[in-house]
């Protein structure tokens, strides 16, 4: 099946110049429908108020982490099957194998580039 | 010199006996010195020796005393938050630079849509690098925070190492940093050097062992 351009997409990351780098990433992808939160607890709002097709979330953020807020999406009913890609600095085998058993559908290490996020942004939600 | 050794060891023993496993660094000069008195009259080569060697320990460990006696920890803790400040100086400047850089590449794009095809993929891919080199403010940004957490466990230590150096009991160790309300605050390493953590192809490797 086609890939929704136009689906939302949630980008969480504390530091505002990564969600301008990753929401510019996107669009030049094709998905100009983006939208952000700055810490865990506020992207969890947002996940249950509206309806997003993705989320791309930074690891180490306050006061809810990027694990956390996996854990927190995927024990929701409604949105359990949210595919989740972790965008982080945090390459340690230790914290990729607690995202991987908290369900998370991909793992992308900080830095990256455009190429990385297209291929794994095509691995979770289909080619595009 | 077993007699010598014999003695030293009991005196430490009995100040260990007088004050616990914290023995002031003061006492621990006398005792040392205590010893070394007793070592009078014929002396053999190797008590001679020993009678050196405790002079030289006694001698160092006054010196170490003082020059930790002489660390004023409210001098150090008036320069820290200065210093946290100097480092937040630079976050902000690479932020404000990154954001001059990103505002470049937004107006690179806007204009690549109003050029014919193979122009505008030219500065879309010029955009699309400056985009990608960006992420260093935020990679510096971490690698900064984790610095400034380290520079104050180490104006802790100073501290009670100077309240230890002036004859006090030492100040109880600092409780390791752990987030109660997050079990996984110990996955938060931030950034690793080169070579020390995974890169995206052993991620995605695995990633792929999973499966």
């Amino acid at each position: 099946m086609a890939v929704d351009k136009a689906m939302s997409i949630l980008v969480v990351d504390d530091y505002q110049t990564m969600i301008r780098i990753v929401t510019n990433l996107l669009k030049q992808l094709g998905f100009n429908n983006v939208d952000f939160a700055t810490d865990g607890s506020t992207a969890l709002e947002k996940l249950r108020a509206g309806k997003y097709g993705l989320v791309i979330s930074d690891w180490n953020m306050e006061p809810m982490t990027g694990l956390q807020l996996l854990k927190e999406v995927r024990a929701d009913e409604r949105l359990k099957d949210m595919p989740f890609i972790m965008v982080t600095a945090e390459s340690k085998t230790e914290n990729v194998v607690a995202a991987k058993q908290a369900g998370v559908n991909n793992y992308i290490v900080k830095p990256f580039n455009a190429d990385t996020l297209k291929k794994k942004m095509s691995s979770v939600i289909g080619e595009f | 010199m077993a007699e010598v050794a014999q003695v030293l060891v009991s005196r430490l023993d009995a100040l260990r006996g007088e004050m616990g496993d914290t023995v002031p660094m003061a006492e621990l000069v006398a005792a040392t010195e205590q010893v070394v008195a007793t070592l009078e009259g014929d002396l053999s080569g190797s008590e001679l020796g020993m009678r050196r060697e405790l002079a030289e320990l006694a001698r160092f460990i006054e010196d170490t005393r003082r020059e930790v006696a002489a660390i004023r920890s409210d001098d150090i803790r008036s320069r820290l938050p200065q210093a946290k400040d100097e480092l937040d100086a630079v976050v902000a400047a690479t932020e404000q630079a990154a954001g001059t850089f990103l505002g470049a590449a937004e107006q690179l794009t806007d204009l690549a849509e109003k050029l014919e095809a193979a122009t505008g993929d030219i500065l879309r891919d010029i955009a699309t690098n400056i985009y990608e080199a960006s992420s260093f403010q935020d990679i510096t940004g971490q690698r900064i925070s984790k610095v400034i957490k380290a520079i104050r466990h180490i104006e802790e230590r100073i501290g009670a190492l100077a309240h230890i150096a002036d004859g006090a009991a030492p100040p109880p160790a600092p409780a390791v940093e752990e987030d109660e309300g997050d079990p996984d605050a110990k996955l938060l390493h931030g950034p690793q050097l080169d070579g020390q953590g995974n890169s995206q192809a052993e991620i995605d490797a695995l990633l792929a062992s999973f499966d």
